[in-house]
């Protein structure tokens, strides 16, 4: 795994159409460095998420490419499990497996896909989960959780892969607002440890304080990008002035 | 009209045991056209949710020839189709049972295979989104996280078949099966009773659909309480 | 409680399996010790005089009939004993076509859309069976006096589905509103219960329900139909050795008067 420049993620000039009349990606180019905190902000239906969901193929796109760890991603590639493995994903709607415990859902996939032993992969899930402040609800299921506690499940569920990058997708935008912070607290903490994240989020204080480089994407473009104190503070563009004032942190 | 019913014919020891011997028999017809059924229709709920056209194009042929056609004209067909000599087997002619029981089979799977798939689209995408994000293959994203949850969906719809299945068994009695319409058509012979006997005939199938009814209903209660999200 | 629901169980159980023991459609009949193996015929037993079930004197399912009597016949005259299996209607002629039988007699008509398909024996029917009748309610007989006054849009006829008598009805009647069954029992009520008004059927199969339940009927004869001959075996299509023999034996029991005598014993 050759590690071209310290860029852990390329996207070249991606395009993404869902139908001949809906163009979510416009011709995208993005590098992710390794240890990068980089957030992607803007209105809904920019194509945030759908640049986040092509970063591990969630999404194929409609042309250009993915880089991923020097491996170009296809999805008719074999290779593409193995890659996602190194790839943890953490959704808005953060689909914890409801039939499984909180522990089975975090050691199936090591288990399975990593053939990590039954020991190993329990001692692993504990250790997870007191990192996210869950340690006791590890025998419980999800349908017995909060929201704010089934996504730090989720985040411990993605992090038991040992991924070289966590690709978040609006984590807290479907959360009850008092429940925010806790999740917030656990992707602070991540950041601090070095964890190379891509977050797609409304949360802008947050951005401003967590995130080494700030993204910003409007109609399928990437309009603009920076530090978060350029960003937030003298954004150049227009379009980033205007829709920073709609929800106004500036 | 002649409004008087006279059941005088469930007096009859030897009626009631002939009714009641069909009546076994339908349910038995009845609970392996389900289970066989079940198995059966793997194949084309899983051709139909392929992605590749030359496994799903057939089985889509195949479960709206199914279902569009009447279960009479299929007997028929596959009757003529499977030409099986006449042989005896405890008393039952097989020449005519396993064309009836082919027939009953390709039947419910068609209709269960519709239900499996239904039941597997119904599982939410983000299952299998997390699944494959998680480094898991297809296979073991179908196996692990879709289908274990599917099948909660496809339960109580599986109830339902069964008990269109139960009604549908009596197709067989044009085949020289014991089921409980033959039986119904033996009694008729010798009784004028029609009307009455076809009132029981119709409890006794009552007798079968509706605690079963009520046992779907409770499986399907205790899954529902089970998955609150 | 728990005895009770014991009790019904098994009470089921052994209803169910007293059952069982009579639940075959396939009926051997063992005609003489010395022959070897059967002869298959295959039949649909819901039509007396001609084919019936009943209990016999053991208190089993037994078929009989002057269609059986003359299957007897024809299997004493092959030197094989009889194995008779009881179908719906419509599986008869494949059973044949197929050969998973011998032969079929169930008061079937040779039309000409099953002659493609099998070949037919001559009619067994005596100068008496052949006559078709329309059975009407006794208190209808001063009002319908002959088939002409049931040929009214106001009248509704009955007759079996894919019979000859429902082309009869469609013939003498066309004006009448005509209901088109399967089953004949269904028929009888209706006529019964005065939902119809009259009934195309065979005379001898008239007589047969009117001396067993049905005594408020009575008989209006049709005209002698032109190129009616009455029902016929039916068998293997090129099978023509055994329609030989099958032709042969209809002639001696038409001869020798056992086919009136049937037709009398089973309608009674």
């Amino acid at each position: 795994m050759q590690i071209k420049d310290n860029n852990i993620i390329e996207i070249k000039d991606l395009k993404k159409s869902f139908n001949s009349e809906t163009h979510a990606l416009n011709g995208v180019n993005l590098s992710i460095k390794k240890g990068e905190v980089v957030t992607i902000i803007g209105p809904s239906g920019s194509g945030k998420s759908t640049l986040l969901r092509c970063m591990n193929l969630m999404e194929v796109p409609t042309s250009g490419e993915v880089v991923f760890e020097g491996h170009l991603l296809n999805i008719k590639d074999k290779n593409i499990n193995k890659l996602r493995e190194k790839m943890g994903m953490v959704f808005q709607s953060f689909n914890l497996f409801p039939h499984l415990s909180v522990l089975e859902n975090i050691t199936l996939s090591p288990k399975l896909v990593l053939n990590t032993p039954e020991q190993a992969a329990n001692i692993l899930a504990q250790s997870l989960l007191e990192k996210v402040g869950l340690s006791e609800k590890i025998n419980t299921y999800p349908n017995q959780l909060s929201g704010g506690q089934k996504q730090r499940v989720a985040i411990a569920r993605a992090l038991a892969m040992n991924p070289d990058v966590m690709l978040f997708d609006e984590p807290t935008s479907a959360l009850d607002p008092e429940m925010v912070g806790e999740v917030l607290s656990v992707m602070r903490n991540l950041a601090n440890q070095g964890m190379t994240m891509v977050i797609v989020t409304h949360e802008m204080s947050f951005a401003k304080e967590v995130s080494d480089r700030v993204v910003f994407m409007a109609e399928g473009l990437i309009v603009e990008q920076g530090t978060p104190e350029v960003i937030f503070s003298k954004p150049k563009e227009e379009r980033t002035k205007a829709f920073l004032k709609r929800v106004s942190v500036l | 009209m002649n409004t008087q019913l006279s059941f005088s014919f469930l007096l009859d020891w030897y009626s009631v045991s002939l009714l009641f011997q069909g009546l076994m028999m339908t349910l038995i017809l009845a609970f392996l056209a389900v289970v066989l059924g079940s198995i059966l229709a793997l194949v084309p709920a899983f051709m139909r949710l392929s992605s590749n056209k030359f496994l799903s194009t057939p089985a889509t042929f195949y479960v709206e020839i199914i279902r569009g056609t009447p279960m009479l004209v299929q007997v028929l067909l596959i009757y003529q189709l499977l030409n099986i000599p006449l042989f005896l087997i405890g008393g039952m002619d097989m020449g005519s049972f396993i064309p009836g029981l082919v027939a009953l089979l390709i039947n419910s799977s068609a209709y269960i295979s519709e239900i499996i798939r239904g039941g597997i689209l119904a599982v939410d995408k983000g299952q299998s989104e997390a699944a494959r994000s998680l480094g898991l293959n297809s296979k073991q994203t179908m196996f692990k996280i879709v289908l274990p949850q599917a099948i909660k969906n496809i339960f109580p719809a599986l109830g339902n078949e069964f008990v269109t299945i139960i009604k549908e068994t009596s197709i067989f009695m044009y085949l020289g099966v014991a089921e409980l319409m033959y039986q119904v058509g033996i009694i008729k012979s010798s009784s004028p009773a029609v009307t009455e006997l076809y009132i029981v005939a119709g409890l006794l199938y009552l007798a079968l659909t509706f605690p079963l009814s009520k046992v779907m209903n409770r499986i399907e209660r205790r899954l529902r309480y089970a998955d609150q999200r | 409680m728990k005895k009770l629901f014991l009790v019904v169980v098994l009470s089921l159980i052994t209803i169910t399996a007293y059952g069982c023991q009579n639940s075959s459609n396939v009926f051997d009949f063992i005609l003489d010790e010395s022959y070897d193996g059967f002869v298959t015929m295959a039949t649909s037993a819901d039509y007396p005089p001609y084919e019936n079930i009943v209990q016999d004197e053991n208190g089993k399912n037994t078929v009989v009939g002057v269609d059986i009597e003359i299957a007897k016949a024809i299997a004493h005259r092959l030197n094989k004993n009889l194995r008779v299996v009881h179908k719906g209607f419509d599986f008869l002629v494949e059973d044949v076509r197929s050969g998973k039988v011998d032969f079929i007699i169930a008061g079937m008509t040779p039309t000409p859309s099953r002659s493609e398909i099998i070949d037919f024996s001559k009619s067994y029917y005596t100068e008496d069976s052949v006559v078709q009748v329309v059975l009407i309610h006794k208190d209808d007989a001063t009002l319908y006096q002959s088939i002409e006054d049931l040929n009214q849009s106001t009248i509704r006829v009955g007759a079996q589905t894919g019979s000859i008598q429902a082309e009869f009805a469609e013939t003498f009647t066309p004006l009448a509103t005509a209901k088109i069954v399967q089953d004949l029992k269904e028929l009888l009520n209706n006529l019964e219960n005065n939902q119809i008004d009259a009934l195309f059927t065979e005379e001898e199969v008239a007589n047969t329900h009117m001396n067993n339940g049905y005594e408020n009927f009575v008989k209006l004869t049709l005209p002698e139909l032109e190129g009616y001959e009455g029902n016929a075996v039916g068998v293997q299509k090129g099978n023509t050795e055994l329609l030989t023999i099958i032709n042969e034996v209809i002639d001696e029991l038409l001869a020798d008067g056992s086919i009136t005598e049937w037709l009398e014993v089973y309608s009674a």
